[in-house]
Order: C-alpha cells, then sequence, then structure tokens
C-alpha cells in the first residue's frame, strides 16, 4: 500500500498550478512548511496558509519541492491530511488522482512529508 | 550545540549522496518491485522514532472523530471537564449523569432551532409524553381505569418539551480551541522550526534534485512516482531515492527534537487548563396530565492552575515570546503543576419542579370531585473540586480529586389531595476524596471515600465505614464494580 508521504509529479507542463492543503480533525495540531524552488529561493509557509490551501504557478524549468511538518500537540488522536493536486493551464487536471496523506499522532508525535512538482522535461520526453 | 551537530550530521549525509557514494545502494533495502513513493517511505521508516506507531492509531482516530457529541453536551470543549468531573460526580450520586442519559433516552425528536453564534446553542427536545407518573399510580389505584384510558388517548405531541439554551465563551481567554492562540503558536513555532529547515538546507535542495534528475532522464515518461516502477533505475539509483525518504525522516526528527528542546509540546497542556465556563439553563414544559413544570441551571468553571492566560500575563511585552516561554515553562514549580494537571472546578446548580396539582370533574368511584395535588421541589447545589495526577507513566496514571459539596433541598411538604403545607429545609454537606487509577486509555479502576454531615444522605456505597462515612469503587472500561 503506497503511503503518500511523498507527493510527486515530474514532467509537468509550463504555467500549470499546484495546491497543497493541510487539514486536521481537530485543531490541535501546529503545521509548518518551507517550499524550495530550484533555480530559485524559498518560503516558509505557515499553518494557517497551509489549513486555508496554497497554490503556485509552476514555470518551467524548475523543481518545487514543499517540504511539510507537522506537530501535534492534543493529548487524543488527531488525524491530519495532506492533500495535493496539479492543474494543467487548460485547467484539467495532470495526472492520476492522488491520494492523500493521512497520519494520526498525539502531543509529542512529529510527521513531515514531500510535496514534489518539476517542470524539468526528461530528453525525448514530452 | 544542538543544531550544530545536526548541521553536520545532515550535510554529511547530503555529501555523500550527492557524490553518489556507494553507502545508499548498499542500505537501500528497496527491491525493483517496489514503486519509488514505496522505497521512499521505507527510507523514511528506517529513521528510527518516525511516524509508524502513530499510523498504527489512526483507525482508532478516526472512530473518534465519527462520535458526535451528545445534544445534552454544551460544547465539545466541554469534555475535558467532564472528564474531570466524572468520578465524583459517579460518587456521590448526584444524579446528573443518570439524569442526562434518561433524557437522551427519551427523547423523540430533538430540532436545533438556532445557533445564535458559535458560543451559544439553544434547543427544543420533544420528549415522549406520557401521564404524570404518580398521577397514573394514584388513578390505578383509586381503579378509575376508564379515566386512565382517557387520559392516555389524549396526551400527544407537545405535551412535553424541554428547551434548552446553553453558553460556552470559546476565545483567547476562555475555552479550548486551538484557533484562538494561533498567532501565539506562530510566534513560538517559527523560530524552532525553521531554524531546523536551515540546519537541513543542504540536504532539503540536494536529494530531490538528485531524485528528479535520475527519474526523468531515464525513465519512460514518468508522471508520478505512485505508478513508477524502479526498474528504469540503477542499484545506485535507488539507493539515492531511499536516502531521499532517510533525510526526510532525519529531518523530522531533527525538528521533533527542536520542538521538544522548546517544550512546545507541554502547549497543548496549557490550552487544556485554560478556564472554561459553562452555563446551561433548561426548561421543561408539560401538559397538566404529563407532569409538573420544571427548570434547571447549572454554572460550571473550570481551570488549571498553570495556562495560555497565565503564560500571556507574564510574557507581555517581551519581544522574544519564545525566550520567555521556555523560561516560563521551565520553571520547577510550574513544571510540577503542569506535569500534575492541577485543577479546580466550581459548580452551581439549581433545579426547581413547579407543585402540581389537577382536578377532574365528579367522576370518582364515589362521584366526588377527583382531586391530585403533589408539593414542589428546590434545591441549590454549589461544589468545588480540586484534583491533580499523582503520577503519569504513558497511559498509566493516577489522580486525586478532592471535592466538597453543598446541597440544600426544599421540599413542601403536605398530602396529595389537602393544601400544600409549609416548606421543609434540609441541608446537607458531602464531601469525597476519589483515587482513579488509569492503566489504559480504556480501563481503570476508581477508589473513593464519600462523608455526609447526615447519614441519610450518604447515598450509595459499596461499604460503609460508618454512620457517615463510605468506600466506593468501581472498575472503568471493565463491565462495573
Amino acid at each position: 500500500m503506497a503511503e503518500n508521504r511523498l507527493i510527486s509529479w515530474f514532467t509537468v507542463p509550463d504555467g500549470s498550478t499546484q495546491r497543497i492543503q493541510v487539514s486536521g480533525s481537530d485543531a490541535n495540531f501546529q503545521a509548518t512548511a518551507i517550499e524550495v524552488v530550484e533555480p530559485g529561493d524559498s518560503r516558509p509557509l505557515d499553518h494557517d496558509v497551509l489549513v486555508a490551501g496554497t497554490s503556485q504557478v509552476l514555470e518551467s524549468p524548475k523543481s518545487y519541492s514543499t517540504m511539510i511538518t507537522v506537530s501535534f500537540l492534543g493529548d487524543q488522536p488527531t488525524t491530519i491530511t495532506v492533500a495535493a493536486s496539479v492543474t494543467k493551464p487548460d485547467g484539467t487536471a495532470f495526472g492520476a488522482p492522488r491520494e492523500p496523506h493521512v497520519v494520526a499522532g498525539k502531543v509529542g508525535d512529529q510527521d513531515s512529508a514531500l510535496v514534489l512538482a518539476a517542470t524539468i522535461k526528461s530528453e525525448g520526453g514530452n | 550545540m544542538f543544531r550544530q551537530i545536526s548541521r553536520a550530521a545532515v550535510l554529511c549525509l547530503a555529501v555523500q549522496a550527492a557524490l553518489g557514494a556507494p553507502l545508499g545502494a548498499q542500505e537501500g533495502p528497496c527491491s525493483t518491485a517496489k514503486t519509488v513513493e514505496e522505497c521512499f517511505e521505507e527510507g523514511y521508516r528506517s529513521v528510527s522514532g518516525t511516524s509508524v506507531r502513530v499510523m498504527a492509531e489512526k483507525a482508532d482516530s478516526q472512530v473518534r472523530t465519527a462520535v458526535t457529541s451528545s445534544v445534552s453536551d454544551a460544547s465539545t470543549q466541554g469534555a475535558s471537564l467532564s472528564n474531570f468531573l466524572s468520578p465524583f460526580l459517579a460518587l456521590v450520586d448526584s444524579g446528573e449523569l443518570g439524569d442526562e442519559g434518561e433524557r437522551i433516552a427519551i427523547e423523540v425528536a430533538a430540532k436545533v432551532l438556532d445557533d445564535l453564534d458559535k458560543d451559544t446553542k439553544l434547543q427544543v427536545v420533544f420528549n415522549e409524553p406520557e401521564i404524570f407518573s404518580p398521577l397514573r399510580m394514584r388513578l390505578a389505584d383509586s381503579m378509575m381505569t376508564a379515566t386512565l384510558d382517557r387520559l392516555e388517548r389524549s396526551v400527544g405531541d407537545g405535551d412535553d418539551l424541554t428547551v434548552n439554551l446553553s453558553w460556552s465563551p470559546v476565545n483567547d481567554r476562555f475555552g479550548r480551541s486551538m484557533e484562538h492562540h494561533r498567532p501565539t503558536l506562530r510566534q513560538l513555532f517559527e523560530p524552532v522550526v525553521e531554524g531546523a529547515f536551515q540546519s537541513a538546507s543542504l540536504a532539503d535542495k540536494r536529494l530531490p534534485t538528485a531524485l528528479l534528475i535520475s527519474l526523468q532522464q531515464q525513465c519512460p515518461d514518468p508522471q508520478d512516482s505512485s505508478a513508477l516502477s524502479f526498474a528504469c533505475l540503477s542499484a545506485e539509483q535507488r539507493g539515492q531515492v531511499f536516502q531521499a525518504g532517510k533525510a526526510l525522516g532525519e529531518q523530522n526528527e531533527t525538528i521533533k527534537r527542536a520542538v521538544s528542546d522548546a517544550s512546545l509540546f507541554q502547549l497543548g497542556k496549557l490550552l487544556n487548563n485554560q478556564p472554561q465556563i459553562i452555563a446551561t439553563a433548561s426548561y421543561r414544559a408539560r401538559d397538566d396530565i404529563a407532569g409538573p413544570d420544571e427548570t434547571f441551571i447549572k454554572v460550571t468553571y473550570e481551570q488549571g492552575i498553570v495556562n495560555l492566560n497565565s503564560l500571556r500575563k507574564a510574557c507581555s511585552g517581551r519581544a522574544d515570546l519564545l525566550a520567555c516561554y521556555s523560561a516560563y515553562v521551565g520553571n520547577e514549580q510550574r513544571g510540577a503543576s503542569i506535569a500534575a494537571g492541577n485543577r479546580i472546578a466550581f459548580s452551581l446548580e439549581y433545579s426547581d419542579t413547579a407543585d402540581y396539582s389537577i382536578s377532574f370533574d365528579p367522576i370518582a368511584m364515589d362521584g366526588s370531585a377527583f382531586t391530585f395535588k403533589q408539593p414542589g421541589a428546590r434545591s441549590l447545589m454549589a461544589s468545588l473540586t480540586y484534583g491533580r495526577y499523582l503520577w503519569v507513566r504513558g497511559a498509566d496514571s493516577a489522580r486525586v480529586d478532592l471535592s466538597l459539596m453543598f446541597d440544600q433541598v426544599d421540599n413542601e411538604s403536605g398530602s396529595t389531595s389537602g393544601p400544600i403545607a409549609a416548606t421543609m429545609r434540609q441541608d446537607r454537606f458531602l464531601g469525597s476524596l476519589t483515587y482513579t487509577q488509569k492503566l489504559n486509555d480504556k480501563t481503570g479502576a476508581v477508589l473513593g471515600l464519600t462523608w455526609a454531615n447526615k447519614p441519610e444522605f450518604l447515598g450509595d456505597v459499596e461499604e460503609k465505614l460508618g454512620a457517615r462515612a463510605g468506600l466506593t469503587y468501581k472498575i472503568l472500561g471493565g463491565g462495573g464494580s
């Protein structure tokens, strides 16, 4: 069974949009992320941005790595869902629908996931 | 010191991977039958302490999430208060928990009329109407079966309804919602987590890139890692994927240690110690046949000693909130109080059952008018509770709760057919000491000592230690006492 801790897309068309959202069964967690663009810069994404859902237009040729980490703070288990998708410039989904990364934890637990999107085309690829 | 060590470890790993060192190929157990995603997960889980355990709790959590709160709950935030007080209530047999259960059981339909705001709930419960039980018994005793049948047919929907109003403020000073403290959390977490991210920045950038280049240059038209098998990659490249997962796992552990070192996992306990007010009022309106009207009002206040309010007060005006927070929770006395879960609760409860009187036309056996009366009753109850953990070891814990309750009951004496006579007032004091031994999330044991100033108010106890004291014991989750 795939664990979906790594959610990735390769050979993404230029101008596509990547969306990432973190949600929890309750509010007892704190999410933080850093998005690393190569070539380019990195930017932090705070809890509110991740919970509201963040989107990024993907330029070519670049790779976008978003590392999301979640600190569990509640005495009772909280279920966290990290969902991501890529939409092509024409509005249709790129690739097959991806299952989200789902994990449960309670105070003292920490979990991370990596969302990766690359617009770099392979040699002879589409 | 911690960050220097972390940086050195991650840099070493990054350099090994970037140079194509054979370490990954040797270490990575990923077979060609696995997908990139599965190999990445394997690498992640190879780091000790990562989320293998929490994944096992997923199903349990989903069950918990699916459980909806009962209609009688003032709010979900009330759960912790209920958990705190329940052993005490069970022992002094105040009847609150039993009444709650019965009320739910007899509900036929409930309609939430309106959510006045997020803190206030208004609800109307249509109870299944029945003839007032004492009246039924009196009619049966009087052989008035025809009248009883007539009354049975006359009761209908709407003859017995309860209006519930509850209020429980949830904001940055009261209640236990993390959402209202998000700015504080952000100020505390950002420097810690971003510091940990930066200490692993080289690995973050280089490992995914190495992975990408390998995948995109050699694999036929890859779109995502969930379907991509390893057939197109060399053993060394498979090792790189494994190492990428491992790097994320190590980064996760670095962040976990940083969050733990900064005592940020204590924030949940501070939130759980926030003051909580729950006020409920209900009015049960019944047709004369169904019984007397009833009024019930209850206000409960509970808080832990060290909480987010006290933190905010201590750190007011401080630019470096994280440093202030660390010093605040690092204080020996406060740390001990947090660990002990010290908390106090106060509740005030008032109930009023109206005088009851009903008359029928001269249909009694002797031709006289039938009259049935029952005096009303009023009670006022106040309780003060202090509780703390004696020790906590994982799910195994022991706590003690000390409670004092004052109960004043006004019963109006009188016969069931004559005029209502003078009021009889009875005051009573109840004290209880409860020891709760929790063995895991579902099982435990409760041992309680109860004292009453009047023997007749001692209630149900398993062992009577004296005229005014008793011993109670129960097995929690084990099928009764």
